[in-house]
């Protein structure tokens, strides 16, 4: 236990990580995720794809929020939360619908409408 | 508390609506007509307008809501293009009566998503920070993406929607690493408080502010489908239900417009941001000039008449975008109000007439579950039914901004007052405009041509839906097109107050002198200037 201690008090003292440490990630998972966006044919994937794009953002919002010790950044996460919960839901319905016509859901075989 | 409340009431009533609606759809059974829940919600959009005329007529306006936190705005600004957007979902309500059940999707969640997405609108447009404005333009988004695949059976209108999802979803998260950005460099959530930040400069990293400027921008753009980020609107256009794709045309286009035009005028309306390094008028033109041609080009070569629209509205946003240019910039900061309210608020309006109008017809003609508006559909409409064919031509004729319409009087007013206001900074950016005008004719009065002169024996045998609110739609729709452009000086008046409401409510010293806005009104209210949160003491 006293060791515990001393390791907690011991990273009290450390310097904590830098904000630009948080951003990089931040950032680099959003690259993942528009990457994906724009080169995965999976219409699930994409859908994924954007939940780490959303998630990177709530990332960086919390870095954010942290860094400036004001409550809004953290206010705006929830608000994102509950969000992607609603886009997720009706991206999977409409995945659902393109299945029944299809039964593929590749992104590329939607080309009923021209171009 | 109860005040709050009162101010709320537009907001209030189209929220009503719509929990009523999606209550009716539920525990009805799924085959009754679904056709009076339009009446329902389309009397709670008139009773919302009215409200929204109330509050207006009890300017000066210093509300302050501070049940809220102050999240949003109830100032002219908002209240003019809240009005907008209740009128055009009204007329574009009544569309929808009989023609879902034409297209078999007479069911009474469609009422309920138009209600909740005018929510997000009025929202977006009254928004007064950062998390308002995005949640509003979820609700917004998320609703019109289902409305887009709302006919179910049909391949087109889920592909439509599905796209459209994609495309929209991408665009929000760019928004919100947007919002991240602004948020991290300045430590405050609410317009006037990244506005003040960004105006002092006081240890604002001005490449994170830029960065986030350059997001929020580029989601801007995708939201008002300005060119090169327009690739989904014609497919969505195109594959959703005729009065979906109305909805989009007058509802979604005047909220992101509304919403973005507050948000980059106070948040990034300094000197710095307009002209610097990374300078957003400079973009904003660009975006504008390609959208114009974009837009007219494509039209050209189309025969469908729901893609020749999706592609008209890309070339009317490059219009429109012309009026943002106009407010920071001028020398003189009245001058520029009347810019931005005259121009950008009244093109809206007249914009949204035309397009009810015209996507009426659209619905009106497609009877029997038809999904393809080409031109076969409408040739020769003038002698099956004179009555759309009438609709339909001044529709264009305003689109087109022929005199005596309101898109005429639209596009002089933002002309010019753009050169009014700016000298010659811009000469060469109104005359690509008037160019795309002329070009528009074109593609316009080829519809015009063929709904009088083609003959009717080329018509497929395809029903046109005879329905009374339809009918009701489209006179309104026409007549305050008729009385805007041969009366607009009531609209000017309220546009032009309009903008003057947005100068005070955005950072004094951006958008000139304090003391000129006050003496130009003599109503005018005490500007309210929001303190900068006090959010740096805690910054470490």
């Amino acid at each position: 236990m006293d060791n515990l201690t001393s390791l907690v008090a011991e990273a009290a003292n450390q310097p904590s990580i830098p904000l630009s440490w948080y951003l990089y990630v931040a950032l680099a998972l959003f690259a993942i995720g528009a990457i994906g966006v724009m080169v995965r044919r999976n219409a699930l994937t994409v859908l994924m794809s954007v939940e780490i794009m959303l998630n990177a953002v709530n990332l960086s919002f919390l870095a954010f929020a942290r860094f400036h010790n004001d409550m809004n950044g953290h206010l705006v996460t929830f608000f994102v939360i509950a969000v992607a919960a609603a886009e997720a839901a009706v991206g999977l319905a409409l995945v659902l619908g393109i299945f029944r016509h299809k039964k593929v859901v590749n992104v590329d075989t939607m080309s009923a409408l021209r171009n | 508390m109860v005040d709050d409340l009162v101010l709320l009431s537009p907001l209030l009533i189209v929220l009503t609506m719509g929990l009523v609606a999606l209550l009716v759809a539920v525990f009805t059974p799924r085959d009754t007509p679904k056709g009076w829940l339009a009446y329902v919600v389309t009397a709670g959009f008139i009773v919302a307008f009215g409200a929204c005329v109330w509050l207006w007529s009890k300017a000066p306006l210093q509300f302050e809501l501070d049940s809220l936190r102050n999240a949003l705005t109830m100032d002219h600004f908002g209240l003019a293009l809240s009005g907008i957007i209740l009128l055009g979902a009204a007329l574009v309500t009544l569309t929808a009566v009989h023609y879902l059940p034409s297209q078999k999707s007479d069911h009474g969640e469609f009422y309920a998503l138009i209600a909740f997405s005018v929510l997000g609108m009025m929202a977006l447009v009254l928004a007064a920070d950062m998390m308002t404005f995005f949640v509003g333009l979820e609700l917004m988004s998320i609703s019109v993406y289902v409305l887009a695949g709302f006919k179910r059976q049909s391949r087109f209108s889920v592909e439509a929607s599905m796209k459209y999802f994609i495309l929209g979803s991408f665009a929000s998260a760019l928004l919100l690493l947007g919002i991240s950005f602004t948020y991290g460099a300045t430590g405050a959530i609410t317009f006037s408080g990244i506005g003040h930040a960004l105006h002092e400069m006081s240890d604002v990293p001005m490449d994170i502010a830029q960065f986030g400027m350059v997001l929020l921008l580029v989601a801007f753009f995708f939201k008002i489908a300005a060119a090169p980020f327009h690739m989904w609107t014609p497919d969505v256009y195109e594959g959703a239900p005729a009065t979906a794709t109305g909805f989009m045309a007058v509802g979604v286009k005047i909220a992101a417009f509304g919403g973005f035009a507050r948000l980059v005028l106070t948040c990034f309306g300094d000197e710095q941001f307009r002209n610097g390094a990374v300078p957003w008028e400079v973009i904003v033109a660009a975006i504008s000039v390609v959208s114009m041609f974009a837009g007219n080009l494509m039209a050209l070569a189309q025969k469908n008449l729901k893609r020749m629209l999706a592609y008209s509205a890309i070339a009317h946003t490059g219009y429109i975008m012309v009026a943002l240019l106009v407010t920071p910039i001028a020398p003189d900061s009245n001058l520029a109000i009347n810019a931005l309210g005259g121009g950008l608020i009244f093109y809206l309006l007249a914009y949204t007439l035309a397009s009810a109008a015209a996507f009426g017809v659209a619905a009106a003609v497609s009877g029997n579950d038809v999904e393809d508006v080409s031109d076969v559909s409408y040739a020769g409409l003038a002698k099956r039914s004179p009555g759309l064919a009438l609709a339909l031509a001044i529709a264009m004729l305003s689109l087109l901004g022929i005199p005596l319409t309101a898109g005429f009087m639209g596009k002089l007013t933002i002309f010019q007052e753009v050169l009014d206001t700016t000298g010659n900074q811009w000469l060469w950016l109104i005359i690509i405009a008037i160019v795309n005008s002329i070009i528009s004719a074109f593609y316009y009065l080829r519809v015009i041509l063929v709904a009088y002169m083609r003959d009717e024996a080329e018509a497929k045998p395809i029903q046109i839906i005879k329905s009374r609110p339809l009918a009701v739609s489209l006179t309104a729709a026409t007549l305050l097109t008729l009385a805007v452009g041969v009366l607009p000086g009531k609209a000017l008046n309220a546009s032009t107050r309009a903008g003057h409401s947005l100068a005070e409510t955005t950072v004094p010293g951006i958008l000139g002198p304090v003391e000129k806005h006050a003496a130009a009104d003599a109503e005018a209210p005490a500007p309210r200037v929001a303190e900068r949160p006090t959010t740096e003491a805690g910054a470490h």
